[in-house]
């Protein structure tokens, strides 16, 4: 039997999905993208099954082009196949559901693989794609990345002035931390996370984001107190989550936004 | 030219909020952009109000979106009276939505760039995950000015609100339907047996307010906005023929018309077998009839 990784997106595949996959000695089997031993599968994977559109943030989604860039740099060798209830749906890689009986075990020789993939055609759904983007782009109320930045610019400088100029925290804070509004910035991001986070649960950056949530809410405390407590600060470790973030944020963005880089790191 | 694009908002500005009057959009691409705000119950009086608030605001192209809320006593047959406006081709495209008394994304708590928070502000809290936050449409409160990005995004959402909604129905219709695949056709009543699962509840309640059959105030509709208010999502389709109408045609009134019709006889009825193929054509044909993206990213 070859295995086809199933990612149902928020959606119940019907069973007799299944039943027809095995008729054509394949394997279908769901992986949870919440933990990221998925990516061990992929290398005796035969293909990777999209049901579309998936269901996220009340709203149908498209994450089929990050899927694609994704597989092409990972896998480029498996089949990427985008499996939905659209009749109009027209490539090669598609299944109709509604007319599983129409396919035949040499449909899947046909399929291309991702790493050949031919265009994809307009697709129902949000565009993941976009919204990657738009999340890292440094424009507009969109961008998380800046107010981020924005944060870790702060508790970077006070970082610095407590450890390296010893300067007593008490002025830091009046200084630096207080007047930056930390609790009120950090809302700002939570506000722009909570648009974000939601979108990608179906998408291979979903482990990552994961970690990132469970990262940012180490901190929560601190930076809703508006940053009041030095210990945190002293050892290191609000700014080491900090960084940790910035770096996943950063590998994803190198990943999947390979254009209009439009924010710089500080 | 740029068309001048207002949203009236009938609601309780008054008692503890912002008051009725006017706001603009920030930025220069928007000069001609409002939000007008008005605090009016259903009475003759409010409609004719209303009536010359519309015929004012899309002279000259000008193109009006009105939101009524609920609670001040509007129903469908008042957006029926408000759409018919007899106006003549100089003026713009009008269009009436109901809102209130569930989820809808013109709200700051459904949706993050809506425009409307509580008690008759532009502004809203949240609780995510137990922390609080705060989100609000205004760009400056002094100028009266809104955020752009809010009043797009909600002029947007409601301009493909209904071939959202229909996508979205069609979507979960058929994927009800198919966990029974592969067979792809039910026998008369086999899928109205489906429909009546505690599972399929919301689906069959969707499909009711589609072909117009939940009355106002009924159990049904209490029933639904509960749903509504539960899953923060409009799932109703009060103006479902009369909207197509206005906005997408004869043509896309009929193609409703036409699937209604199958779904009150063979879906939510016995009156014949439902096949799933034939199912989807329907909606298919009438989402062809509505033209523009179903999202916007």
């Amino acid at each position: 039997m070859r295995i086809v990784l199933l990612v149902e997106g928020g959606r119940r595949a019907p069973q007799a999905l299944f039943t027809q996959c095995a008729e054509w000695g394949i394997e279908l089997q769901r992986i949870n993208l919440e933990q990221d031993d998925w990516t061990n599968e992929l290398e005796k994977a035969y293909g990777l099954m999209l049901m579309l559109p998936t269901w996220g943030a009340n709203a149908y989604l498209s994450p089929v082009a990050l899927w694609q860039q994704y597989l092409q740099k990972a896998a480029p060798d498996i089949r990427l196949i985008m499996a939905s209830f659209q009749s109009d749906f027209q490539h090669s890689n598609h299944l109709d559901i509604l007319r599983l009986t129409d396919y035949s075990t040499s449909w899947w020789e046909q399929c291309q693989l991702v790493g050949h993939m031919e265009e994809l055609p307009p697709l129902i759904g949000v565009d993941l794609s976009e919204k990657l983007s738009r999340f890292f782009a440094g424009h507009g109320q969109d961008s998380i990345v800046a107010v981020l930045s924005r944060i870790r610019l702060v508790v970077q400088m006070a970082s610095r002035e407590l450890s390296k100029m010893d300067t007593p925290y008490d002025e830091i804070y009046r200084d630096l931390v207080e007047p930056a509004e930390l609790a009120q910035k950090w809302r700002e991001w939570r506000n722009r996370w909570i648009n974000y986070y939601p979108l990608f649960e179906h998408t291979p950056i979903a482990t990552r984001l994961k970690q990132i949530a469970k990262q940012t809410d180490g901190v929560e405390a601190w930076m809703a107190a508006g940053g009041k407590d030095e210990e945190p600060l002293r050892d290191g470790s609000i700014l080491q989550v900090l960084n940790e973030v910035r770096t996943r944020l950063q590998q994803i963005e190198n990943q999947y936004v390979v254009q209009k880089l439009s924010h710089t790191y500080r | 030219m740029i068309k001048a694009r207002t949203i009236v908002v009938v609601w309780s500005w008054n008692r503890s909020g912002l008051g009725e009057g006017e706001w603009h959009i920030a930025g220069s691409n928007h000069i001609e952009d409002r939000v007008v705000c008005l605090d009016r119950p259903a009475s003759p009086n409010a409609l004719d109000t209303l009536t010359e608030v519309l015929t004012d605001y899309s002279r000259d192209g000008g193109e009006v979106m009105l939101f009524l809320h609920r609670h001040h006593g509007y129903f469908q047959d008042h957006l029926k009276s408000l759409i018919h406006l007899p106006l003549d081709d100089s003026h713009g495209q009008v269009q009436c939505f109901l809102f209130g008394e569930g989820a809808d994304e013109i709200y700051l708590t459904s949706n993050a760039r809506g425009l409307l928070g509580t008690s008759g502000t532009f502004t809203a809290n949240m609780i995510f995950e137990g922390q609080q936050v705060e989100s609000s449409a205004i760009a400056s409160g002094e100028r009266r000015e809104l955020k752009a990005s809010h009043f797009n995004y909600v002029w947007q959402a409601y301009r493909q609100a209904l071939r959202r909604r229909i996508y979205e129905l069609k979507e979960d219709v058929l994927a009800t339907l198919a966990q029974a695949l592969p067979d792809t056709v039910f026998a008369p009543g086999e899928v109205y047996q489906v429909l009546n699962l505690p599972v399929n509840r919301v689906l069959l309640l969707r499909l009711l307010s589609f072909v117009g059959r939940i009355r106002k105030h009924s159990d049904l509709a209490r029933e639904i906005r509960t749903f509504e208010r539960n899953s923060n999502r409009t799932l109703t389709f009060d103006d479902c023929g009369i909207q197509l109408e206005t906005t997408h045609g004869q043509a896309a009134a009929e193609q409703h018309a036409v699937l209604a019709a199958y779904i009150l006889r063979n879906v939510l009825a016995k009156g014949g077998e439902v096949s799933i193929l034939e199912l989807r054509e329907k909606f298919e044909e009438l989402l062809l009839q509505i033209s523009g993206l179903t999202y916007h990213s």
